[in-house]
């Protein structure tokens, strides 16, 4: 073995130096030769001593790590099945690690489509509820004055988002439209590719200027990209408008906008996307604090804000306090998984240097020092998860597109984005993973080498097992793992219960054969609440002919998927409790609703046409909010008034008129209640129209609803035309790919901690073969000797399970937070899973100590 | 006559580094012929230049521990003629590879210049 010199100090080199000098001025004054040295000679010699002294440190380093990499190369290489085994797991571990990480770096890290995200704030306002949580809505005409009045800002535009048809040839289609104030590209600092912005006069006469942009990807479908594009004219929205420019590709910000249009808003008008840019030296915090000072004034001049304040964030956390929950969870269950990596690789380097004792005695009396151990160890250590990482990656570009379809759907709309490229901050993460875990494995591992006995060791060949200390290590770690184990699979049995729960429930109707699309009322000319009505009317009249005898319903909300209006009720001489306990499920609907999705009344009547603007206010209820108020029988709640808002709100009391079957809606509140489309005013400032009818055959009845529905109007486009039970698994699919992804975190999670169980009993039985045949041949039955051996690992296998369990009864309301899931039983899938693990413990230590009943005790004792 | 000296006045500019590498060659080969201390190789070198050549210790001594920090040469105590004890600087395989290299550089740059003088003066 070779060692690095010893470092010589600068004391030895001086003395050297002028021991040499001194030599040469002897020879000289013998030979008479005058000294001709200039006085610094002996100062420079030093010096360049130095410099020789460091650069031969230099190469032996380099030499010894290199002869050590070779070394650790080499021992790796002689234990094939080990190192194969170990770079397997690292690969599984990195491998899902570098896919979550692309994923979240394409959600989180990806450059906003614009520059100076640290100057550019969302301001959105919000709200305080209850519980402390902060709610948020969209912005308001009245914030925007708010922000341009504040200093705090250089400058602040609002974008009303709009879907709208662009009418041509063709079928009408529909596109994503944002119209903005001016200012908004100020603040964006975003210019079009081709063609100019708007004009001041253009943004001045706003929606009737009659110009737009374009997005990229509009001008290659529609007009080919070609460069006369600009000045084209199209329909869009009821109004030609010339294209005056075409944004650069990528730019679809904020909600996938295929076009832009001037506009101008008014403070009481709410539900648009407000950006601003910072005014110089002032921090998010500052115009926060400056926003915060103006809210009482705020809240007297603008009544339109009910009591919520605009409030700015950076992009960035917008976006990530909303939808990365997921994101954030999985990178959780990375963590875990890695550290069940890290745990399982200690544990197969803790008993291949059990096993190696003797080369380790050999090694340290031979002169390899302590410090030179280490490194050897953090080496391969480095090896194996370099190796691994490089697997992993591999693998992890197969995984990551398949991930992309679990980031949420906002998340993708926000940010474009469609696929995954590895970038260097992925691959700089992958390569700190495997730095820190080569590191921590390696440095665990070390600090077990030194309670190996030297003398010990090489005296006694085959005593039996590995000192106590060492065991006792062995034994931490499989209780780490099957703790850690434990956690992913409770998480996955919750996330799978949650989305059973999903699958399974009965929604409050039959699904089937129930068609349903939707429209959006967005163009001016369905503003009044005469045109939405008389549009209510066509339809009811033209599809009444394809329905059957169920009818057609209509609503402003399609209670599995789409669309989502609460409100808070007041309930005549009840006092209102908290702010939150009223707010439940708002739903308009026409008469024929109930009868059409086959929504039972369970006491009462439906509306019907005399349920109008003049006639008496009515309400109908779902059997969950009869219950919280009128304990009893459905019929209880039948004559009782109900209002929007407060008690004391500038609204009617509505007399409630029947008790609809709970129906299981995907909206933000537990209960709902139900008003007349045709009589109340709110109805006509929804511009979403859901339409539902009973159909025998789907594929028929869509070609006969489009037919139709060209016929009623020409220009509205039919969207997402299917049945019901298409839309309820389409809400599902998000939920599928999260729950393949938290199952097989704990698939991954439950092999590795076997593997982890199986190579570690693999080692005990062959360490204590002698102290095996020794009661063996004392009388000992071998299923007796397997007993002890297993019962050993149940033992530590309940521990481990057990504080498991607890960690994951932790870790559940996090997981159901991040899911936007309901609770689902813990307990008992909790059970479940710790029985399997315990059963696959068992079964992971049986199959290697069932070797133990094949030990001769003759020839293992003999064998010592 | 050349006078090897740090900051010389004799040998100006680019001339200085040509005759600090060929120092160092020197040094090499007289090192290559049999090992020895600083003194001794300083004497040799005198002797190879010829009478009047003075190879000073303030140039000697770090083109010495130069060459030892590019491992060239490999210096250790040892005994001298008198018994004294005495830093004995011997070649490395590395400096045998060097000298060979410099040597080979040397014989075909004085022929280049030799060629080029014989033409001028023809």
């Amino acid at each position: 073995m070779r060692r690095r010199p010893d470092r010589p100090t600068d004391r030895d080199r001086r003395q050297d130096v002028r021991d040499e000098l001194a030599f040469n001025a002897d020879r000289r004054a013998l030979a008479g030769r005058p000294a001709d040295a200039p006085a610094s000679l002996e100062q420079d010699l030093v010096q360049l001593a130095a410099q020789r002294d460091r650069a031969a440190w230099c190469r032996a380093l380099v030499a010894e790590s290199w002869h050590d990499l070779r070394d650790a190369v080499r021992r790796l290489g002689r234990a094939p099945t080990f190192t194969t085994g170990v770079i397997g797991i690292v690969a599984l571990g990195l491998g899902a690690s570098s896919a979550v990480l692309r994923v979240a770096n394409d959600a989180f890290l990806r450059p906003l489509p614009f520059t100076e995200t640290d100057r550019i704030v969302r301001v959105q306002e919000y709200s305080r509820a209850s519980d402390g949580a902060m709610r948020w809505v969209d912005g308001s005409g009245a914030s925007l004055e708010a922000l341009q009045g504040s200093g705090a800002f250089v400058a602040a535009a609002a974008l009303n988002p709009l879907f709208t048809a662009i009418v041509g040839r063709d079928a009408p289609e529909r596109i994503s439209v944002g119209a903005m104030t001016a200012g908004w590209w100020t603040v964006l600092g975003v210019r079009p590719a081709v063609g100019r912005l708007f004009t001041p006069a253009e943004q001045a006469a706003g929606d009737g200027a009659g110009v737009m942009l374009i997005s990229d990807r509009l001008w290659r479908s529609r007009f080919g990209g070609r460069a006369d594009t600009i000045g084209t004219t199209l329909t869009v929205d009821g109004l030609a408008r010339s294209v005056v420019g075409v944004m650069p590709p990528g730019y679809r910000f904020p909600y996938d906008e295929d076009a832009w249009w001037p506009t101008r808003v008014n403070h009481d008008q709410r539900g648009f996307f407000l950006a601003a840019r910072l005014a110089d030296g002032i921090t998010v915090a500052r115009a926060n604090d400056v926003l915060d000072a103006l809210g009482p004034a705020l809240l007297r001049t603008y009544p339109i804000l009910r009591g919520n304040l605009p409030r700015a964030r950076l992009f960035r956390d917008a976006l990530i306090g909303d939808d990365g929950r997921v994101v954030v969870m999985i990178a959780w269950a990375v963590v875990l998984l890695l550290l069940i990596v890290a745990t399982n690789v200690a544990m197969l380097f803790l008993t291949r240097l059990v096993s190696h004792e003797r080369e380790m005695a050999v090694r340290a009396a031979l002169g390899c020092g302590r410090a030179r151990q280490v490194r050897h160890l953090v080496l391969e250590a480095w090896l194996v998860f370099g190796a691994g990482g490089l697997v992993g990656l591999a693998l992890s570009a197969l995984a990551a597109s398949a991930l992309v379809a679990l980031v949420p759907h906002v998340l993708v709309e926000e940010t474009a984005m469609a696929s995954v490229p590895a970038d260097g901050r992925v691959l700089g993460l992958v390569a700190a993973l495997v730095v820190i875990c080569g590191l921590l494995v390696g440095l665990l591992v070390a600090w077990r080498a030194p309670r190996i006995d030297l003398t010990e060791a090489l005296r006694a060949t085959a005593r039996t097992g590995g000192p106590a200390a060492g065991r006792r290590l062995l034994g931490g770690l499989v209780l780490v793992e099957l703790a850690l184990a434990a956690v992913l699979l409770s998480a996955a049995a919750t996330v799978t219960g949650g989305l059973r729960q999903l699958e399974t429930r009965d929604v409050g109707f039959p699904t089937a054969d129930l068609l349903t699309w939707h429209l959006e009322l967005g163009a001016p000319r369905f503003q009044s609440a005469a045109a939405h009505l008389a549009l209510v009317d066509r339809i009811e009249s033209r599809i009444a002919r394809l329905a059957g005898p169920t009818g057609v319903g209509m609503s402003t909300v399609n209670p599995l998927c789409c669309g989502d209006w609460g409100s808070r009720v007041a309930v005549d001489g009840e006092p209102v409790t908290t702010f939150t306990a009223n707010v439940v499920n708002w739903r308009l609907v026409t008469p024929g609703f109930f009868r059409a999705l086959g929504v039972p009344l369970l006491a009462g009547r439906p509306f019907d046409a005399h349920d109008t603007p003049t006639s008496e206010p009515v309400a109908i209820v779902d059997a969950r909010f009869a219950r919280r108020y009128w304990p009893g029988s459905p019929a209880a709640a039948l004559g009782k008034r109900i209002k929007r808002g407060s008690t004391d709100a500038p609204y009617p009391w509505m007399r409630i008129v029947g008790v609809a079957g709970t129906v299981e809606d995907a909206g933000d509140y537990t209960e709902t209640w139900y008003v007349p489309y045709l009589q109340e005013p709110a109805a006509s400032s929804s511009d979403d129209l859901h339409i539902w009818f009973r159909s025998a055959d789907v594929a028929v009845a869509s070609a006969a609803v489009r037919a139709a529905m060209r016929d009623i109007d020409p220009t509205l486009p039919v969207i997402d035309l299917r049945t019901m039970e298409d839309a309820k698994q389409t809400a599902l699919a998000q939920r599928r790919q999260a729950n393949g992804v938290a199952l097989a975190f704990g698939a991954a999670g439950l092999v590795l901690a076997l593997y982890g169980v199986y190579a570690l009993v693999a080692f005990v039985v062959a360490r204590e073969r002698r102290d095996l045949a020794v009661r063996l041949a004392l009388g000992a039955t071998g299923a007796a000797v397997v007993r002890q051996v297993i019962g050993r690992l149940v033992r530590l296998g309940v521990t481990g399970v057990t504080i498991g369990a607890i960690l994951a009864r932790l870790v559940e309301p996090l997981v159901v937070r991040a899911l936007g899931a309901r609770p689902v039983a813990f307990w008992l899938p909790a059970a479940c899973v710790s029985v399997l693990l315990l059963l696959a413990l068992v079964a992971a230590a049986w199959i290697p100590a069932r070797r133990v009943l094949t030990v001769d005790p003759v020839r293992a004792l003999a064998d010592s | 006559m050349a006078r090897l000296s740090r900051g010389s006045t004799t040998v100006e500019g680019a001339g200085r580094d040509l005759l600090r590498g060929t120092l160092e060659s020197m040094i090499l080969k007289v090192v290559a012929d049999a090992p020895d201390h600083g003194y001794g190789i300083g004497r040799k070198l005198e002797q190879v230049l010829g009478p009047g050549a003075m190879v000073e210790d303030g140039s000697l001594y770090p083109a010495l521990y130069r060459l030892e920090r590019r491992q060239l040469l490999q210096a250790s105590w040892g005994r001298s003629d008198a018994n004294r004890r005495a830093r004995f600087y011997t070649l490395t395989p590395q400096g045998r590879r060097a000298l060979a290299r410099r040597t080979r550089q040397w014989t075909s740059f004085a022929e280049a210049v030799t060629r080029l003088l014989a033409g001028v003066s023809k």
